[in-house]
């Protein structure tokens, strides 16, 4: 622990103090400028609603289809798993694209639907960007539900069930309370991701306003941003989530029921009357929000004509990029697993001491964490190269520096979801390994950490994917020799080669599935019930 | 999970650690481009230089607004010896991270594009409109400036926004230069009309793909849709267009600097200039080449000429301008 805490407090100063260097002085002036404007004040407002309504459509999706796949038999349950996880390999730009050829103005299944009678609106606007995404944050939702579903003790539900409640009240009264950490927490990701997240907006958004697609364009301006009004713009953004880590917080605190999950529940096979509708809605639901994805593969084997798609089909777009993908297929997946293991062990014990030794210390270091997680990744990726171009650290052009970069922008994955995790264990087990004479490292090891590991899974698979998907600080960071496939593909989309850029999303979406698929298959015969 | 993983990938960390970046053995060194070009350009020059002056070239590639964040961020140990097309305003709003030079064949450069502080034209580009031939008749097509203010084009235009991105900036810049005093009443309509996008790659795109009608845009964007057989046409303003310089610069203090100048009197070369103009769709700097026979001769429609140091030192207040349209729709 105290070998790991310098190296992140280091990692935390260093930007830190980067972010100000670039930003210069720092007045209220700018404060006053944005809150006495209407404009603004009008992106606070869309910025909240749109994370709002996002949280709701992501809970509204997440959680019911972790009920029914942790507690019913599926068929296919580890396909739905590895889908509903996909969904969050969403490629830059072109997972928006996707949706604007399907329901933009002129989209072909708008016009499908228009032409059987059935208006529908386009894509383009709160709506729009609502409803793409609930579909891709749900996953966060969905891995920490099922997670916290599968690590609760059945012995309270069953008591339940002695107690006359009918399923549903079961469900209200009594699972709802035991999970409501990790759903919370699921909802603070998709919260904060849908406040973050600029390329969307961007895209679909159109002319809607909100505090991301201000402060990137701020920031990103190609004749140099304005800063101070970028960083303020930012910190009220941060403000913002802070005050929703804050919510969550009050939320959870006095739910430490710390089940003893000596008793995993059993899980139920359906009846012949529900199971149709509870498997088609569980594939209807990884079915939408595989959308993009499907639409993304199909133009992959379309054929081009420089940016413009032909009629026919072919490989065309796979021969023109398969010379280069072998490289950044392996810098992908060995990059984001660097970071993966360090997120990992870093988050797994800073989880452990934010919530098991609350202190303000521990608290501020908590909130601190979900900085980089709100911050754009290309500002980060700045600050980065000022801190490490000069003597004594310099780690412009290594791999080290994306790493470290991924590294510091998903750990609040591990840390939220090991957090909700502790929340369930009891604390009564590890006082009872010491009062036995267990030390507090061994304890953690043999005791805490095995009861904490679906929660560190669910942590490490929403890092892993994130971070293979990392595209905003890696092509401010990347060199010849550390080019990734997110970095291929955005390049590809800036020539305007859609073909290509359709065809190397399909690899990285091909590659990511088969490893994901792979871990919940392993997972999965080990006895216990991660997903 | 946790056993098997572990060990293999912190080996795995310290080998990346390790490996020093490996260097192939060039007789004449190496140079480090950043460069905005479409890497088909780049896999068909990079090979033609390296064989002429047996110079290894380490191209990084990003967008533009990336490539000058990047270099503007290294300042204090630059990476790059040279930015390679990138739009003039960028390079002219960052010029103090560039070094002056002066290439070999300077005098035959065009003096019109001779405008940049520290950094020089490499190609000259146009300023068009991109109409969708599906939703519009040739008839009801813009054909100047001010037609973008027509009630029928409101929230069907597409544009990249004008504090963001160096192209759009020049398109607002060539409204006021054309329209003098009355500029910002005829480009406030306009930019009411505007869909803004947050690239300017994806400006000719929505047009090709029938989201927008019309288009703003640079006219090697548009000509590559036009190439591919898109239902898209290019519209000269007949009020006037800008034919400006993207701009190629030698970076101050860089690692590699006269490999980097020998890069730039290569790019510059009539040689070099000659198959730019084959294969890119964009125009010559040098008086002694002729543009490619696929697009009309500058002759062909009314050029208007461009201040670079009036659009870059009136920048601060042309974006507040603008934003101050926009925050007060």
């Amino acid at each position: 622990m105290a070998l790991i805490m310098p190296f992140i407090m280091l990692c935390k100063w260093r930007f830190g103090w980067s972010i100000d260097n670039k930003t210069g002085s720092f007045t209220l002036q700018n404060y006053i400028d944005i809150l006495g404007r209407g404009y603004y004040r009008k992106a606070i407002y869309n910025s909240i609603f749109v994370g709002f309504s996002s949280m709701f459509g992501a809970l509204l999706i997440g959680v019911p289809l972790a009920f029914f796949t942790t507690r019913f038999k599926i068929r296919g349950k580890s396909v739905i798993s590895t889908l509903a996880i996909l969904a969050l390999v969403s490629p830059p730009f072109i997972g928006a694209y996707a949706w604007i050829t399907m329901l933009g103005s002129n989209g072909w299944l708008r016009h499908g639907f228009e032409s059987i009678g059935i208006p529908m609106p386009t894509i383009y606007g709160p709506l729009g960007m609502v409803i793409v995404f609930s579909l891709k944050l749900y996953p966060f939702v969905y891995l920490l539900t099922s997670g916290a579903l599968s690590n609760i003790n059945s012995s309270l539900e069953d008591a339940a069930e002695s107690l006359g409640y009918t399923p549903f009240s079961k469900f209200i009264h009594v699972t709802l309370p035991l999970i409501l950490p990790a759903i919370s927490t699921g909802a603070l990701l998709a919260f904060v991701l849908s406040l973050a997240d600029f390329g969307t907006p961007s895209i679909i958004g159109r002319n809607f306003r909100v505090l991301s697609t201000v402060a990137y364009n701020l920031f990103t301006s190609e004749m140099g941003g304005n800063l101070g009004l970028a960083s303020t713009v930012s910190i009220l953004l941060i403000l913002v989530s802070l005050i929703f880590v804050y919510m969550q917080r009050i939320i959870i605190r006095n739910k430490d029921f710390g089940s003893n999950m000596l008793n995993p529940p059993e899980i139920k096979k359906l009846t012949r009357l529900t199971t149709i509708p509870v498997h088609f809605l569980c594939y209807f639901i990884v079915f939408l929000s595989s959308l993009p994805s499907i639409v993304v593969i199909y133009n992959s084997f379309r054929n081009t004509s420089g940016p413009v798609f032909q009629s026919g089909f072919g490989l065309d777009s796979y021969r023109k990029v398969i010379n280069n993908v072998p490289e950044a297929i392996f810098n992908s997946f060995l990059f984001s697993a660097s970071a993966v293991i360090l997120i990992v062990l870093c988050g797994t014990l800073i989880s452990y001491v934010v919530a098991r030794k609350p202190s303000i210390l521990t608290g501020s270091l908590d909130s601190m964490l979900m900085i980089p997680y709100i911050v754009p990744g290309v500002v980060l990726g700045l600050g980065f190269i000022v801190s490490f171009n000069s003597k004594p650290v310099v780690l412009t052009g290594t791999a080290i520096i994306i790493i470290l970069v991924i590294f510091i922008r998903r750990l609040p994955y591990s840390v939220r979801s090991g957090v909700s995790i502790l929340k369930q264990i009891n604390i009564g087990i590890e006082d009872a390994a010491a009062s036995l004479g267990s030390g507090p490292a061994k304890t953690f090891v043999k005791i805490t950490l095995p009861l904490m590991l679906p929660g560190v899974f669910a942590g490490a698979m929403m890092a892993f994917i994130t971070a293979i998907n990392e595209l905003s600080s890696s092509i401010i960071l990347y060199v010849g020799g550390t080019v990734t496939m997110p970095v291929r593909i955005y390049l590809s989309v800036l020539d305007g080669e859609f073909g290509t850029a359709a065809s190397l999303s399909t690899i990285l979406l091909v590659a990511t599935g088969v490893a994901v698929y792979t871990i919940i298959r392993l997972t999965d015969s080990d006895e216990r019930v991660f997903l | 999970m946790f056993a098997n993983i572990k060990k293999p990938a912190l080996f795995a960390i310290m080998g990346i650690m390790a490996i020093a970046p490996a260097n192939l053995v060039f007789a004449g060194g190496k140079v480090v481009l950043y460069s905005a070009h479409k890497q088909a350009i780049i896999d068909a020059m990079v090979p033609r230089f390296e064989a002429k002056t047996g110079i290894k070239a380490e191209v990084i590639k990003a967008g533009s607004g990336d490539i000058i964040n990047r270099a503007n961020a290294e300042r204090a140990n630059p990476m790059a010896d040279v930015i390679w097309s990138i739009g003039g305003e960028q390079l002219e709003a960052s010029s103090d991270i560039l070094a002056n030079y002066i290439p070999a064949g300077y005098d035959k450069i065009e003096s019109a594009f001779k405008v940049g502080t520290n950094w020089l034209p490499y190609t000259a580009i146009v300023n068009v409109f991109i109409v969708n031939k599906n939703l519009l008749k040739p008839s009801q097509y813009p054909r100047t400036w001010w037609d973008l203010a027509r009630p029928d084009f409101k929230g069907r235009i597409s544009s990249a926004r004008a504090d963001k991105s160096g192209s759009s900036y020049m398109q607002l810049a060539t409204v006021l230069t054309i329209y003098g005093d009355n500029g910002w009443d005829v480009y406030k309509p306009i930019l009411q009309n505007f869909v803004l996008s947050g690239s300017s790659s994806a400006v000719p795109r929505f047009v090709n793909d029938g989201e927008a009608a019309v288009g703003v845009t640079l006219e090697d964007n548009a000509y590559k849709y036009v190439q591919g057989g898109g239902p898209v046409e290019i519209v000269y303003p007949e009020d006037g267009t800008v034919a400006a310089p993207d701009g190629i610069a030698l970076v101050k203090n860089g690692p590699n600097s006269k490999n980097g100048k020998l890069f730039i009197d290569w790019a510059l070369s009539k040689e070099t200039q000659e198959f730019l103009v084959q294969e890119m769709g964009r125009r010559p700097i040098r008086n002694d080449v002729s543009a490619s026979g696929d697009l009309p001769p500058l002759s062909a429609f009314k050029v208007v000429p461009y201040d670079f140091s009036w659009s870059a030192g009136n920048k601060d207040l042309f974006r507040n301008k603008w934003n101050e349209i926009l925050i007060g729709e």
